[in-house]
């Protein structure tokens, strides 16, 4: 976890209950709504989150932490760069190579051979030739960062945990995200939350795993079947 | 959940006056906090803990939720479960009918009772065809062609028009139009059969994103409406359907339609008359027509040549088709398509050399050609694929022939 990109910053975060929580802005600022504020220029003091529980804040809180070590991690742009330059220089080398050989067989002919120019020629010729393994060394660099995809596994397995709570915690955390407007948490808790409506397997189900009480009546509900059998 | 705290006000008094223009554009706060007061003010009823926990326990958390954040959790269910969604209480049928926007109607009064726009507010697709036909009662005999699907009864009618017995009247199609279009000013496709123009009209006037169009049992009559349609893009045409109903498209129809609809980009005719000049006004006057769909047609021979006026046609496609035509007329005045790129031919009549080989000249620009369920294909159909500028870089695709040799 390098430092090296925000400026260092801590903004002051005060819970519903009252708790302060201090945290970097990089981590803070996930949160669309503590950006704005930090933007407009109010971020001196204290900023108070008034619907958010200590408990589901430190829960936001690692999330926001968690997400920002992972783009650091896989700052994979400026790698790309790097492998580009490096790859540019190999490719230079190998032309240069084509000019060497040339140089070498001119040399060659110019001079009589003697065993040792040869073998001189042959050493500088064999130093050319170790693309091949530099080549290599850049392939697997190109692999180790390509295994972004083991990465992002992850980084979903964790968000998966992350999101495998009680349903307080799990509505608690739903109505922060919104609030605090963090799209990577919403997204995810949203998900999680149609997954449970998913594994209802009855209307019933749904309604006990919600704790919601149907208010149709049963002719209402009747008529709702009949103009289900109406579409399609 | 923790007790609430009497923190509300003193953040708000305390503050430089900043804070507040921030917290006010912001009500989310507010109502989190209402619904918060509320449970708890539930749960503060019996003091003892137990049952504090069962009374949350019981307490529907879900109006927690503003409407929409649920609306975005019922969005990422599956279709499957829209239906269940809509029956767990009145808010989740409200909700999950905002979220629903194509639909096949399969009862009449559903739409022309309101019932339908009450229910589904935000519909921009609607199929009507089921809708207008009604099936007898105490038939137990299901009729199903490509595009309908009905229940008959055992006397049908010996002239082998099925369907026409159990349409709705064009009044009756015209009245649900009509109710559609007011209460569905965002649709964007709609299908139906035996409307007329009046109820063309209504929908025209009153759904200007309209984009795509079927007119199922359509004639010249009804296409004097179209051009009240401005924005349509697709349009499918069925005229007549064998052993279903008879209708008729000429080259009236299509006339009308072409100056109508200069903004066509695909159409279909199916089972539609018309002749040489009806494709040549759609050729000059829909000059953004890319694909041309010919189904199962009755037009008269040498229309074919008419096909070179499509300057943007990609895409043609012949299906269904007893025959393409006899008599295409002399090569010089065949021309071909500028831009076609793909010809797709299926379940049609290929035993006239004659006609197969006009096709190929008129299409020799191709770059692919599907052949698929065809019947008369023949070995010398493909030298007069050869005439095709592309032919050794054209892709065939030849699905379900019964024999082809090298």
């Amino acid at each position: 976890m390098s430092s090296s990109n925000n400026s260092g910053k801590v903004l002051k975060l005060k819970s519903k209950d009252n708790q302060i929580f201090e945290v970097e802005e990089s981590v803070a600022i996930q949160s669309e709504l503590i950006k704005n504020v930090v933007e407009a220029g109010c971020d001196i003091g204290v900023i108070p989150l008034l619907t958010v529980h200590s408990k589901t804040l430190r829960n936001v809180i690692e999330w926001c932490q968690k997400h920002v070590d992972y783009v650091e991690e896989n700052d994979s742009g400026s790698n790309e760069e790097e492998i580009k330059n490096w790859e540019s220089e190999i490719c230079e080398e190998g032309n240069n190579n084509g000019s060497d050989d040339e140089e070498t067989k001119n040399w060659e002919s110019e001079e009589n051979n003697n065993g040792s120019d040869e073998e001189e020629a042959k050493n500088w010729e064999s130093e050319g030739n170790n693309d091949g393994s530099n080549k290599e060394e850049v392939e697997n660099w190109e692999w180790e960062e390509n295994n972004d995809g083991s990465d992002e596994e992850e980084l979903e397995n964790w968000e998966s945990k992350f999101v495998d709570v009680d349903k307080d915690s799990l509505y608690a955390l739903l109505l922060a995200a919104d609030y605090l407007s963090i799209d990577s948490l919403l997204e995810r808790v949203i998900k999680q939350v149609a997954d449970v409506i998913k594994q209802c397997r009855s209307v019933e189900e749904v309604r006990q795993t919600f704790g919601i009480k149907s208010d149709f009546t049963p002719e209402e509900e009747e008529e709702i079947r009949e103009e289900i059998s109406w579409i399609d | 959940m923790s007790v609430l705290e009497e923190n509300l006000d003193s953040p708000l008094k305390k503050r430089p006056p900043s804070w507040s223009d921030i917290w006010l554009k912001n009500t989310k706060p507010l109502k989190h906090v209402v619904f918060a007061m509320q449970l708890q003010s539930l749960a503060s009823k019996d003091p003892k803990s137990q049952t504090l926990i069962a009374k949350f326990a019981n307490i529907d958390r879900t109006l927690l939720l503003p409407d929409e954040l649920l609306l975005k959790i019922l969005s990422r269910l599956p279709i499957s479960q829209r239906n269940p969604n809509s029956l767990v209480c009145k808010r989740w049928l409200n909700l999950q009918g905002r979220l629903v926007r194509s639909l096949k109607i399969l009862d009449w009064d559903f739409l022309e009772s309101g019932r339908l726009i009450t229910r589904f507010p935000n519909l921009t697709n609607v199929d009507l065809l089921n809708g207008c036909l009604f099936s007898p009662r105490n038939s137990w005999i299901l009729l199903t062609h490509r595009m309908v699907k009905m229940q008959t009864s055992s006397d049908f009618c010996s002239n082998w028009k099925l369907l026409e017995a159990n349409l709705l009247p064009v009044e009756v199609v015209d009245r649900g139009l009509q109710a559609l279009a007011n209460g569905c000013p965002n649709l964007r496709r709609l299908v139906v059969i035996n409307a007329s123009e009046l109820g063309l009209l209504t929908v025209a006037e009153e759904c200007l994103t309209l984009q795509e169009l079927e007119l199922h049992k359509c004639n010249d009559n009804v296409l004097r409406g179209i051009a009240a349609c401005e924005n349509l893009q697709i349009l499918k045409l069925v005229g007549n359907v064998d052993g279903l109903y008879s209708s008729l498209v000429s080259d009236i129809g299509l006339t009308i339609l072409a100056q109508g609809c200069k903004r066509l980009v695909k159409l279909e005719l199916s089972g539609c008359e018309g002749s040489f000049d009806g494709i040549k006004a759609i050729g000059q006057c829909c000059l953004m027509l890319e694909e041309l769909t010919i189904s199962d047609h009755r037009m008269d021979d040498g229309w074919l040549a008419a096909l070179s006026f499509c300057e943007n046609l990609k895409t043609l496609k012949l299906l269904s088709c007893k025959r393409i035509d006899l008599s295409p007329g002399p090569d010089e005045y065949l021309g071909f398509c500028l831009a076609l790129e793909r010809l797709h031919l299926q379940k049609c009549q290929l035993r006239s050399k004659k006609s197969v080989r006009a096709l190929f000249r008129v299409c020799e620009a191709v770059r692919e050609v599907v052949v698929q369920d065809c019947w008369g294909f023949d070995n010398d159909m493909f030298s007069y694929a050869s005439v095709c500028r592309c032919a050794n870089r054209c892709g065939f695709g030849l699905f379900g022939l019964d024999w082809i040799s090298e």
